[in-house]
């Protein structure tokens, strides 16, 4: 749409500039803009502030008209969300504060600290969760030794069972320490199988105090010794929370993770909240975090996510001390530990010759809280001032984790005396400086551009029309930064409910698979597949690394690549391939009541009539706005029971030509998501984003983690791969 | 020596082995020989993203005010890998060091952009368009390079330009279609094996050819393209050369895919793979920690790309870029903040290397720029063009970076 148009208007400045100008092809057609009616309405406004329309959408707005339907999404709090709600019972971790959370799951920082002081929690249960990772710690502190000190005994041998009682020469020791870490999967021998039945045999409560009391060494052994579906069975009739706990002594990060991401994806396939799920992204992205950050970053993100979602919908102001404050953010952009070169701590510390000075002013927040969070790389401001507000924020930092790891003001860290922003004065007044840049930032004409361009870009179309912008950002101004004024601007502003706006956005990969899974109806049991898939099409959650966020125009999402990767999730989808959703197509095409068949392509050859049948059912399900002529031919031309059988295996694994059997693929599948929710993702370093130790393998010691079972084979193949060949197609590529 | 004769003898055609070659095939073929009849050579270009340290990369070991500036983070001049005297290579570094000694690799200091935004994605935006300051250049440097060069189009393959990883970049952005490509063994719809994978790849590619969506039915085009073409070479079965074993990091990978999608003469001219997490705030650590992991990373990959394309690295031209240097003297954690002035590498088989080129500004604090960061004697984008000139034989360097000063009296002669 918006190429068709520059192109339309720009045709005759390019003849008479230059003659060279190759023949353009056929010229496109090109549709003036009109205004759209009440269905087309319906329709825009459910493709612009959902994951995605779905059948229970669209009857819901068309009864209630869609002013009424966004004033309700306008206010998330009155909309009843408990069927959502259950599906995070599996995540208690995220109901707990973050006190709460740092308590019982340490993060590896406060893990090494535990190991060093000894001063283990009084609770039992907290005392043995606690101790089971410091005892691995240690482990692999004493392997560190061992390798560094060739000529000091090693005491890496009695982590094997077996091998503890009898002393082994030195250098003996020295080889094996070595090799018994970098593998200490492969080296330590299954347990045997009764003595996994004994264990299975026990009563969920005695089973669970059993597994949290074993030693690491002993762990590693029952889960190699439990592979597959007995795996399930260990957790058996345990509470959600002592399943959790189960699977961080995989380590806290990974456990971490994937609960954030899993209840993150869910919640845009689920909620009935869609415009606060899809403005808690936009922020998200807006004020970007990163997971692999360093080993504190997952345990601080369940609190991030949900102080953006409590503002999404409120005033930018209060978002932005918000995000200002959070230790997420603190620690993402490093102002935790950015300190005044005048101040009392660094004073103290240059009085102490040992000390390495390590502490002085970081500029990193500083410069991104004006580029990216408020004003814009335009926004007129100067290093000069990057300088200065980092000295504002100096002392903006958090509590140590293990006392909650909340943010606070530390007066020592801040620089004296008085600073000026943007020619403004700020008189020293320790934290109030900071609140005082960050009104002056939310209010200025600037920030109120800038952000009202991203909304309308995110929400309309890549290249927004400028009068909507500035009317938006009026309101910005005129409101103080309310958010839903904005929003409503931009909604009734006479460009929004045009056909320019129609289709003008390529899907993000996160839209891609949240609007697929929701229209298709799927049931997700474990969402850690699709979290999966949504990093192979380059938009992992929690997972762009620098504090830009993601990009929402067509020319970053669209490549070959990105296509291919695309119609083969598409495809897996639609016939079960993907672990942990399950679709079933049969009651969409056994639907007697809906069948109005639409024209199909003359040049198509078939006149299958079952084929055309089915296609025109699964359309309807999936497209409230028919498809080309074209793609409906191609669906039913090629919709044959072929497809279904060979559609994708591009999403699960192949293995050179090896039939594995199902546990084998289950198992396989279960250590990819092990290592993605380590943090084995864009070229992080695995060891730093799991908070392991550099160079040395971690280990997988978590028990019970959900199976990620693909669904039944499809009933009608046929159907799934027509239903595959829809989501892959161009239609369902925009929005 | 690389013939035209041993070429079709081995290249293209001999993969396939039949007398009916396919039509794309032999554009293919035709397009290597074009491209060798012009130049014969290729061009990689990688990015560092998030701006590498350069001060710690190429260590000017001789400079007093470096050591009093970075206290904790300085490489010492015992343990730089010395290059000439006056600079030294991080010790992270050691696998590029026989490639210098060698005289393949080239070393251009106090490089970078006349631009003097310290933000990440300004930077890389103007480098990357190749118009610094400007921001309404809508295509990559490196299209219109490509743009540049006189080739029928009708010989250009889909594989022509190519980028590794799930999006094209802004440098090969534009006019010129560029391919992404993220992982070569999985390049296709459905799965590969056998002659039902036509199925589900026709059905597509109806779809997108008979759309009226103008950009996804150009972008499918091209797609399947690439597809048809990557699968001739039976990229599932790539075995590095010389023995060489790429470590197991993600931009190793890029590299090694580079060099197979090169060997399976695609008509491949022009590549683009980038390297993330230079942005060092925080303890970058000396001579090991965050940094000297990620040069290792970096070095690891590229030599063995080099040892990989054997022969073949003759007619290859590599450079590497990052947005802007970082400053001159550690900040408060152990790291170094946003700065100016940077380090470029140029890796060739005809690179008259072993040398570092570039006028020195020095390191006193009244040398440098703003009083903080690297000055910048070097365009970045003369780097560029001499690199582009060498590898496409581009003729018209002002339609590749308009308005630069690229005079043949700033030339570095590096090639």
């Amino acid at each position: 749409m918006r190429a068709s148009n520059a192109f339309r208007v720009g045709l005759s400045a390019v003849l008479c500039g230059t003659l060279a100008v190759p023949a353009m092809p056929a010229a496109p057609r090109v549709d003036p803009v009109r205004p759209l009616d009440r269905n087309a309405r319906a329709e825009l406004m459910l493709q612009r502030f959902t994951f995605g329309p779905t059948a229970s959408d669209l009857q819901s707005i068309r009864s209630v008209g869609i002013e009424t339907w966004f004033q309700q999404q306008l206010n998330p709090q009155n909309i009843p969300d408990t069927s959502f709600e259950t599906r995070m019972d599996v995540y208690p971790s995220l109901r707990m504060t973050q006190a709460e959370r740092l308590q019982r799951y340490p993060e590896p920082a406060t893990i090494r600290v535990l190991a060093r002081s000894g001063r283990l929690p009084a609770d039992p249960e907290l005392r043995a969760i606690v101790s089971d990772q410091v005892e691995f710690y240690q482990m692999v502190q004493d392997n560190k030794a061992a390798k560094a000190q060739p000529a000091t005994n090693s005491m890496a041998a009695p982590m094997m069972s077996g091998a503890a009682e009898k002393p082994i020469a030195q250098t003996t020791a020295q080889v094996q320490a070595q090799a018994v870490v970098a593998n200490l999967e492969q080296t330590t021998p299954a347990m045997e199988k009764p003595e996994v039945d004994a264990i299975l045999a026990l009563p969920p409560n005695d089973r669970y105090m059993q597994l949290l009391h074993m030693p690491p060494a002993e762990l590693i052994a029952l889960r190699k010794g439990a592979r597959g579906p007995l795996e399930a069975k260990l957790v058996d009739g345990m509470s959600p929370l002592q399943k959790e706990t189960l699977l961080a002594l995989s380590g806290t990060n990974r456990m971490m993770n994937a609960e954030t991401q899993g209840a993150r994806l869910l919640r845009d396939i689920y909620s009935q909240r869609q415009l606060e799920a899809v403005m808690t992204d936009f922020w998200l992205n807006h004020f970007n975090i990163f997971s692999g950050k360093d080993g504190q970053e997952p345990s601080l993100i369940p609190q991030y996510e949900q102080t953006v979602r409590d503002h999404a919908l409120g005033h930018f102001e209060d978002l932005l001390v918000a995000t200002a404050q959070s230790p997420a953010m603190l620690r993402y952009l490093d102002n935790a530990t950015s300190t005044g070169p005048n101040s009392l701590a660094s004073q103290r510390e240059r009085r102490n010759p040992k000390n390495k000075s390590n502490s002085g002013l970081n500029e990193n927040y500083a410069r991104e809280l004006m580029e990216l969070h408020t004003l814009g790389v335009n926004g007129g401001y100067t290093q000069k001032d990057v300088t200065e507000v980092a000295k504002v924020f100096t002392g903006w930092t958090l509590e140590r984790p293990y006392d909650g790891g909340d943010y606070s003001f530390n007066p020592n860290r801040h620089e004296p005396g008085s600073k000026t922003v943007l020619g403004k004065t700020i008189k020293s007044g320790g934290e109030d400086e900071g609140r005082e840049v960050l009104h002056m930032l939310a209010t200025s004409p600037a920030t109120a551009h800038f952000i009202s361009t991203e909304i309308a870009q995110r929400f309309v179309s890549d290249a927004p029309p400028k009068a909507m912008v500035d009317r938006m950002a009026q309101t910005f101004l005129k409101s103080d930064g309310d958010i839903k004024a904005v929003l409503l601007t931009m909604v009734h502003s006479p460009e929004f409910f045009t056909t320019a706006t129609v289709n003008a956005k390529l899907k993000t990969p996160l839209e891609y698979v949240t609007s697929a899974v929701r229209a298709s109806g799927a049931e997700v049991t474990n969402p850690l597949p699709l979290v999966q898939s949504l990093q192979q099409l380059g938009m992992p959650l929690y997972g762009c690394m620098p504090p830009t966020g993601y990009k929402w125009d067509e020319e970053t999402w669209l490549s070959s690549s990105a296509l291919i990767n695309r119609m083969n999730f598409s495809l897996a989808l639609a016939t079960n391939r993907i672990g942990g959703v399950s679709v079933d197509w049969t009651p969409v095409i056994t639907d007697s009541s809906a069948a109005i068949m639409r024209p199909v392509a003359m040049t198509s050859a078939s006149s299958d009539p079952e084929a055309m049948r089915k296609e025109s059912l699964l359309e309807a399900k999936l497209f409230e706005v028919p498809i080309s002529a074209q793609t409906r031919s191609a669906v039913i031309s090629q919709g044959n029971d072929n497809i279904a059988a060979q559609a994708s295996q591009q999403f699960s694994q192949t293995n050179n030509g090896h039939v594995l059997t199902q546990a084998e693929k289950d198992a396989q599948q279960q250590d990819k998501l092990d290592e993605m929710m380590m943090g084995r993702r864009n070229g992080m370093q695995p060891a730093k984003a799991a908070g392991g130790v550099k160079g040395q393998a971690v280990v997988q010691r978590g028990l019970g983690a959900t199976p990620a079972k693909m669904g039944p084979p499809p009933a009608d193949k046929q159907a799934a791969a027509m239903a595959g060949l829809l989501l892959g197609s161009p239609e369902f590529q925009r929005r | 020596m690389f013939s035209r004769r041993a070429f079709v003898k081995n290249g293209a055609l001999a993969l396939v082995g039949t007398a009916t070659v396919p039509q794309f095939l032999v554009r293919s073929v035709m397009a290597e020989q074009a491209t060798a009849q012009a130049n014969g050579k290729k061009l990689v270009v990688l990015f560092q993203r998030g701006a590498a340290d350069g001060l710690n990369i190429v260590v000017p070991y001789r400079e007093k005010n470096y050591y009093a500036m970075r206290p904790n983070i300085a490489i010492q001049p015992n343990e730089v890998l010395d290059l000439d005297g006056q600079f030294g290579l991080h010790p992270a570094m050691a696998p590029l060091l026989p490639l210098y000694q060698k005289g393949h690799l080239a070393v251009v200091h106090a490089v970078g952009s006349p631009d003097t935004t310290r933000s990440h994605f300004d930077a890389q935006d103007y480098m990357e368009s190749g118009t610094p300051g400007i921001k309404s250049t809508q295509d990559g440097w490196l299209n219109r390079a490509l743009q540049a060069e006189r080739i029928d189009p009708k010989v250009a393959t889909a594989f022509r330009a190519v980028a590794l990883g799930t999006q094209v970049p802004r440098t090969l952005q534009g006019r010129l279609p560029a391919v992404a490509v993220s992982n070569v063994a999985n390049f296709s719809v459905g799965n590969s094996q056998g002659a039902q994978a036509a199925a589900v790849s026709s059905a597509f590619q109806e779809m997108y050819a008979g759309t009226h969506d103008r950009i996804l039915s150009g972008e499918g085009q091209e797609t399947f393209e690439a597809v048809r073409m990557l699968k001739a070479t039976d990229p599932a079965h790539y075995q590095p050369a010389n023995g060489v074993v790429y470590p197991n990091t993600s931009f190793a990978n890029s590299l090694k895919q580079v060099a197979q999608l090169m060997k399976a003469n695609l008509g491949v001219e022009a590549a683009f793979a980038d390297i993330n997490d230079w942005d060092t705030h925080q303890a970058q650590g000396a001579v090991q920690g965050r940094l000297a992991n990620r040069l290792k990373e970096f070095s690891e990959a590229i030599a063995c790309f080099w040892n990989d394309m054997g022969q073949d690295a003759e007619h290859i031209t590599l450079v590497t870029m990052s947005e802007f240097g970082r400053t001159a003297r550690q900040n408060g954690t152990g790291g170094t903040d946003h700065g100016h002035g940077n380090v470029m590498f140029v890796l060739g088989g005809t690179i008259r290397g072993g040398k570092v080129y570039g006028e020195w500004p020095g390191l006193e604090d009244h040398q440098l720029n703003e009083g903080r960061d690297l000055a910048i004697t070097t365009d970045f984008r003369q780097v560029l063009a001499e690199a582009t000139q060498h590898a496409l034989g581009t003729r018209d360097l002002s339609q590749v970076f308009p308005g630069a000063n690229l005079g043949q009296d700033q030339y570095l002669r590096f090639v």
